[in-house]
């Protein structure tokens, strides 16, 4: 039996390109281009990986915003098909949105026994794409998954549990979602690059899924209201704490650093 | 009618006195003493960083249970939100449960917070949790609130939510009204977690030892300088255990970038190429012998003096 395995990919503004702007209080994603997701190259890597050992293929789904450029990298890593959902609805959408759009786009394409996700993005991070596709799926969910390997008709799947690595079987289907560190992701070139742009992109829109959509297990959570970004970077204070007393001068700093929700 | 003191956890850390607006706080032989013009507004409790301060009058809109859910012994969330519980008028539910399978894992947690009748359910912001935490808020139907730094109950019951993006660069304040919320708070210092725990006791099979985390990718990172010695380098290493850091030895700081929340130079003096490596952290703290030293510059904030000493009173205040 050939599984079916798809990988759920994010386009983010470059993180080394992001900045806050002080003049102007807000963040600067002017030269940040939309790249792919660091952390969904590690779910990518498991997917080439299981794929090689499977003899499968995998589909690569991505949506959102610059989801076209995140699809042409996840192409380098040997993904068969490529799913684009960009929709101007899409613009301010959170996890859960995201989750059901991305379970709509692989329902509609025959399903998915296999589905991997990278741990959070470099935007909001919030982490939570993997465990709302495996309520919408109907499938069981991995976290920290450092290896996926076939196992009868099923999975094995390796992910760090405390300071140890721990190997369970999985039952089918399954959503994982990759560590973002402990896999060894391959080079990307620039030519690997140039010749995946060549694959050809299928672009969804949000009403090409409606029907899908409404086939999916009920809507999950509800979102919060968020307030403005504001800069999370304070200047130097450059305090020097006083005192005799070593044990008193450390609890001024501990509660200093407590009062800055940093220990 | 005012807040009230536990004497026997009282450290006289002074920290309620410097929190409380109406003057209605002393510390009096080294224990905290409540004046009869006590609000009663949490300010002090909010503060106090052992927690020996308990609020009088917890109204009933902020009564709710909260369940603390973690993976390990050493919880880096526990201890935070054990004040937000005592705020909230009850006292957490804390349970560990394995997340080898990760889905199995939020199906129990959703169970224990509807037996338990807790509406508020937190994970840490790490490994398995937010995963875990996505399908448990589904289950729930409840408001998501991701990778928090801070979380505050307010009067009507709501959530209130610090949430850091883009790295750190940025945070916003975020609101779920009263209701099931399940959130992820990101780990501090690490203590004893005392959880009970649910789901399957039977040890899953072990690979091998789990991969270390990346510099780029730690909260905290302690450098340490290259003088100090067996004892000193083992309380850096109990320093870095209690906080979950990572230790780098300085001078391999040379020619990086890194941006963790917080930095801690120990014995290291600094210099102009490892000042530009951190300088992206969100607190620098310089445990040196002189605050002329080039790291010490820097910081946010500065302990002088015996290197050792100042590591090890740190350690012990946390």
């Amino acid at each position: 039996m050939s599984l079916r395995v798809a990988v759920c990919v994010a386009a983010v503004p470059n993180p080394d390109k992001v900045k806050w702007d002080r003049f102007r209080q807000l963040l600067d994603l002017q030269d940040a281009e939309l790249v792919l997701n660091q952390a969904d190259r590690c779910a990518l890597e498991l997917a080439a990986q299981f794929s090689k050992a499977s003899g499968t293929t995998f589909d690569a789904y991505s949506a959102g915003a610059g989801a076209t450029n995140a699809l042409r990298e996840a192409a380098v890593f040997g993904a068969e098909r490529l799913v684009a959902v960009d929709d101007p609805s899409l613009a301010d959408a959170d996890a859960a949105q995201i989750a059901s759009v991305l379970a709509a786009a692989i329902a509609k394409n025959g399903g998915a026994d296999l589905v991997l996700c990278g741990a959070a993005t470099a935007s909001f991070g919030s982490g939570a794409v993997p465990g709302f596709l495996s309520i919408f799926l109907d499938a069981g969910l991995s976290a920290d998954v450092v290896g996926v390997e076939p196992h009868g008709g099923s999975v094995a799947v390796t992910s760090i549990n405390g300071p140890m690595l721990a190997r369970a079987a999985a039952a089918l289907p399954l959503v994982v979602s990759a560590a973002p560190y402990g896999i060894k992701t391959r080079a990307v070139s620039p030519i690997l690059l140039m010749r995946a742009s060549k694959k050809p992109v299928e672009l969804l829109s949000a009403s090409d899924l409606s029907d899908a959509r409404a086939g999916l297990s009920a809507a999950p959570a509800i979102g919060a209201a968020d307030g403005p970004l504001e800069s999370n970077r304070k200047r130097r204070l450059n305090e020097v704490i006083d005192g005799d007393d070593p044990p008193a001068r450390a609890i001024t700093l501990a509660s200093a650093l407590r009062e800055r929700h940093l220990v | 009618m005012p807040v009230t003191v536990d004497l026997g956890l009282c450290i006289g850390a002074g920290e309620c006195v410097k929190a409380c607006a109406f003057n209605a706080v002393d510390v009096i032989d080294g224990k905290a003493v409540i004046y009869p013009n006590c609000t009663d507004c949490d300010a002090c409790v909010r503060a106090c960083p052992t927690h020996a301060i308990a609020s009088a009058t917890p109204s009933e809109a902020k009564r709710g249970g909260i369940l603390v859910v973690d993976f390990a012994e050493r919880s880096g969330i526990s201890r935070p939100l054990a004040q937000t519980a005592r705020i909230a008028g009850g006292n957490a539910v804390d349970i560990r449960t394995s997340t080898v399978d990760a889905g199995a894992a939020a199906d129990l947690i959703a169970q224990e917070a509807q037996s338990a009748g807790c509406r508020i359910i937190v994970l840490p912001h790490e490994h398995a949790g937010p995963a875990v935490a996505a399908r448990v808020a589904a289950r729930l139907n409840a408001t998501l609130l991701s990778g928090c730094t801070d979380i505050t109950l307010d009067d009507a019951g709501g959530v209130r939510a610090v949430r850091a993006a883009y790295g750190g660069i940025v945070k916003m304040t975020s609101k779920a009204a009263p209701g099931n919320v399940v959130a992820t708070l990101i780990p501090r210092s690490r203590v004893p977690f005392a959880g009970r725990t649910i789901g399957s006791e039977s040890a899953p099979e072990t690979t091998g030892e789990a991969p270390p985390r990346p510099l780029e990718d730690a909260r905290t990172v302690i450098a340490q300088g290259p003088n100090l010695d067996e004892t000193a380098q083992n309380t850096v290493r109990a320093l870095a255990a209690a906080l979950d850091a990572n230790v780098v030895a300085a001078s391999a700081l040379k020619g990086k970038t890194i941006a963790p929340d917080l930095y801690i130079a120990v014995g290291f003096e600094g210099s102009t190429e490892t000042n530009a490596a951190v300088n992206g952290a969100g607190s620098i703290v310089a445990l040196v012998g002189s605050a002329r030293d080039p790291g010490a510059q820097i910081a946010d904030y500065v302990l002088t003096g015996d290197v050792e000493t100042n590591a090890k009173a740190l350690l012990a205040s946390l």
